[in-house]
């Protein structure tokens, strides 16, 4: 029962990501996570990414991820599967993302297959997939602007969270970076968007932000350090939910000359 | 370092190739609905003030084409559950003669024209929509909130009604004419010009008779309508300035019950003044409007905008644009009472990179001062990218909220013709228009899916369609 009511709190309460919820600010994605939660390519190199999320301080309301990116020359491609919950309660999920990727900008499309745990419920109840994409562009040296609609198709079952059109910008120089995001009303019977905006301070081998959203107003936080991200976000009513990433990628290509 | 120079170049070199087919693709489609809006540099358009406005509202398609060239169209769409239907379009235009035939399941411009020019006149047959002057007598008048000429008319401008019948112009003359049957009545008009300056005559079964003097003189013109029942209607509009600092000006007099003889249900103000005033260069440029009308005296309205747009090569174009308006915009009508206050504010951007081409924009209007008590609003995205082999995909989304009575416009570009798309309540819509080149010809394919109340919608269409050069360039 209690998992049901974080579900259902879920549709209002979490940020806009589910299944492949990436640690990382806003904007165009580094991570294969990203990618697919996303549909936003980024600069990010091939990578294996493993995240766990702890959704709202639910016990039993995590999701666990398994992320593969590839990067060549300007086409970047992800995978992955995740298990939220434990079954017979919860889902599992596989996603697939494609895109293409330049310094001007980038555009992609991906793709969520979902399907209950719960052995009990036919085939149309537990089954669902979504399809959305994302572009953003380079709008001046440091400044990008982004469009996403992660669920531009639904079908089968409804996915555990309705997400809207959303379009950002965001803003660096010299290592300091600030963004800002406004999300469409996911939902029918919504009457206004979220709003999201956060800073990001870039340090020699990481980087950390701060952000805060609407809808109920919240804030959090996110460390990102070679090969590990956290990103937490608070609640004012329920707990908080906190992103652990661990990304492996091979090292840079030299180029001689 | 030499390596990062070729690197450099040959990264160049793709971004130039990138650059040239981004804007080959772009000649065949473009952005479609949000390119409107920023070409226009208004809020997102709206149907002229005589389309039911609940209703989509369909553009005049665009038939022009080059001399010495042959355009043939096949199109095929339909919804789920219904019988798809089809529109077959040919349109010929040699030295002296054009033609042109369309058909379709229920297209309102379905029918053919041939027009001949020779020994100094111009003849047309079939489809005529005449129009003279600032539109008063025939034609159609601007919205009464715009100075807009009638060479700069968009796709949602009012446009004249139009009929079957024959016209005849003799341009060296200064004389022409049509008969036909136009708007359901037979109508005949004749005009004489000279000097820009213009007197004709129409008349139109059961409807009086009116007599129109119209004058173009430079960036001015006049038109004067008078009919035989005496009411009487005048316009005048005048542009001038530079290209920093310019204004237009445009002001509208006569008698209330005025009624234009081919279109006698088209309401239009007794009294309108329009100015706008445009200052700023070409990278940074800022519009002022303020309009004010009156279909009778308790029917007026007004209208006060002001919208700035900022343009880089490198930053894309941002608009940002703030309305106010009040009273009716429409003539009133028994049933219908007088909108309240509306403030509206829209922020829009627009970037091109050898990708892709990206449109965000954000349009809010309320009830209240600072745009508080929202009665509508939308969020929509327009990307344009081309693909390997000559492909180009368009997809635009839109999210919108709109309270009772109040109605949320997208315009989209059809197979062959702008719509306006109506939408009301909560939902979004979604389209994506795929075009590739097909049997030496084009083929577009476009795919909407509407969700609102109920099931989701789904509407196809496809059009294939080719033009054909008879003759080599001289």
């Amino acid at each position: 029962m209690l998992f049901c009511a974080a579900l259902l709190a879920l549709a209002n309460a979490i940020a806009n990501a589910q299944d492949f919820s990436p640690a990382e600010p806003a904007g165009p994605a580094l991570s294969a996570a990203g990618l697919l939660d996303r549909g936003l390519p980024g600069d990010g190199r091939s990578q294996l990414e493993a995240t766990t999320t702890s959704w709202l301080g639910v016990p039993g309301l995590v999701t666990r991820a398994l992320c593969v990116g590839v990067r060549i020359r300007t086409v970047t491609l992800a995978a992955g599967w995740a298990l939220t919950g434990e079954p017979p309660a919860g889902w599992m999920a596989a996603g697939l993302a494609a895109g293409a990727v330049s310094e001007w900008g980038g555009v992609a499309v991906r793709g969520v297959a979902r399907r209950d745990n719960d052995p009990l419920t036919s085939r149309e109840e537990t089954q669902g997939a979504e399809l959305g994409g994302g572009a953003w562009l380079s709008a001046g040296p440091g400044v990008h602007v982004w469009a996403r609609a992660p669920q531009l198709a639904t079908f089968g079952a409804a996915p555990p969270l309705a997400r809207a059109l959303s379009v950002g910008v965001s803003a660096e120089r010299d290592g300091l970076a600030a963004w800002f995001e406004r999300e469409a009303p996911a939902q029918r019977s919504q009457d206004s968007g979220t709003h999201t905006a956060g800073v990001e301070l870039s340090l020699a081998r990481g980087s950390v932000w701060v952000e805060g959203r609407g809808h109920p107003l919240r804030a959090g936080f996110g460390i990102s350090l070679g090969v590990i991200a956290v990103r937490a976000m608070g609640h004012p009513r329920l707990g908080d939910t906190v992103t652990l990433s661990l990304r492996l990628s091979p090292p840079p290509h030299r180029e001689h000359g | 370092m030499r390596a990062m120079s070729r690197g450099c170049a040959r990264r160049a070199v793709r971004a130039r190739g990138a650059l040239r087919a981004l804007r080959a693709a772009r000649c065949a489609l473009f952005v479609g609905a949000l390119t409107v809006a920023i070409a226009a540099a208004d809020p997102l358009p709206e149907p002229p003030v005589d389309a039911d406005p609940a209703t989509d509202y369909t553009a005049a398609p665009d038939d022009s084409s080059d001399a010495g060239s042959v355009s043939v169209g096949y199109g095929l769409n339909g919804r789920a559950g219904r019988t798809p239907g089809t529109t077959r379009t040919l349109r010929f235009r040699g030295d002296s003669v054009e033609a042109g035939l369309r058909e379709g399941d229920a297209d309102a411009d379905a029918g053919g024209d041939v027009s001949s020019s020779s020994h100094g006149r111009v003849l047309r047959i079939g489809r005529i929509a005449p129009a003279w002057g600032r539109g008063l007598a025939v034609g159609a008048p601007a919205d009464p909130w715009t100075v807009r000429q009638r060479s700069a008319a968009g796709p949602f401008e009012p446009r004249a009604r139009g009929g079957d019948g024959v016209s005849c112009a003799w341009p060296g003359l200064g004389v022409d004419g049509f008969a036909g049957r136009v708007a359901g009545h037979e109508a005949f008009g004749l005009g004489v010009a000279r000097h820009g300056v213009r007197l004709g005559s129409v008349s139109a079964r059961g409807r009086p008779q009116c007599v129109s003097l119209a004058a173009e003189l430079g960036d001015s013109a006049f038109e004067l309508a008078l009919s035989s029942a005496l009411r009487w209607r005048a316009e005048v509009t005048m542009t001038g300035g530079s290209t920093v600092l310019g204004g237009q000006l445009r002001m509208a007099a006569g008698d209330e019950a005025f009624q234009a003889p081919l279109a006698p249900a088209r309401a239009t103000p007794a009294r309108a003044a329009v100015a706008t005033i445009t200052a700023g260069s070409r990278a940074l440029r800022c519009t002022a409007t303020l309009a004010g009308w009156r279909y009778h005296i308790d029917a007026p309205g007004t209208r006060a905008g002001v919208e700035v747009v900022w343009r880089d090569a490198t930053r894309g174009v941002w608009s940002w644009g703030f309305e106010e308006q009040h009273g009716a915009r429409r003539a009133p009508t028994a049933t219908a009472k007088l909108p309240g206050m509306r403030q509206g504010a829209w922020l829009e951007w627009r970037g091109e990179t050898p990708i892709a081409a990206l449109t965000v924009r954000s349009e809010r209007w309320g009830s209240r001062p600072f745009v508080r008590a929202r009665v509508r609003e939308s969020l929509a995205v327009g990307v344009d990218a081309p693909l390997p082999g000559g492909l180009s995909l368009n997809v635009s989304h839109t999210v919108y909220r709109a309270h009772s009575g109040e109605t949320v416009y997208v315009p989209e570009r059809d197979t062959d013709r702008w719509v306006l798309r109506a939408l009301s309540g909560a939902g979004d819509r979604t389209r994506a228009t795929l075009k590739l080149p097909l049997a030496e010809g084009t083929l577009s394919s476009s795919l909407v899916m509407t969700h609102a109340r109920g099931p989701a919608k789904t509407q196809w269409a496809m059009q294939w369609s080719r033009r054909i050069r008879l003759r080599r360039r001289a």
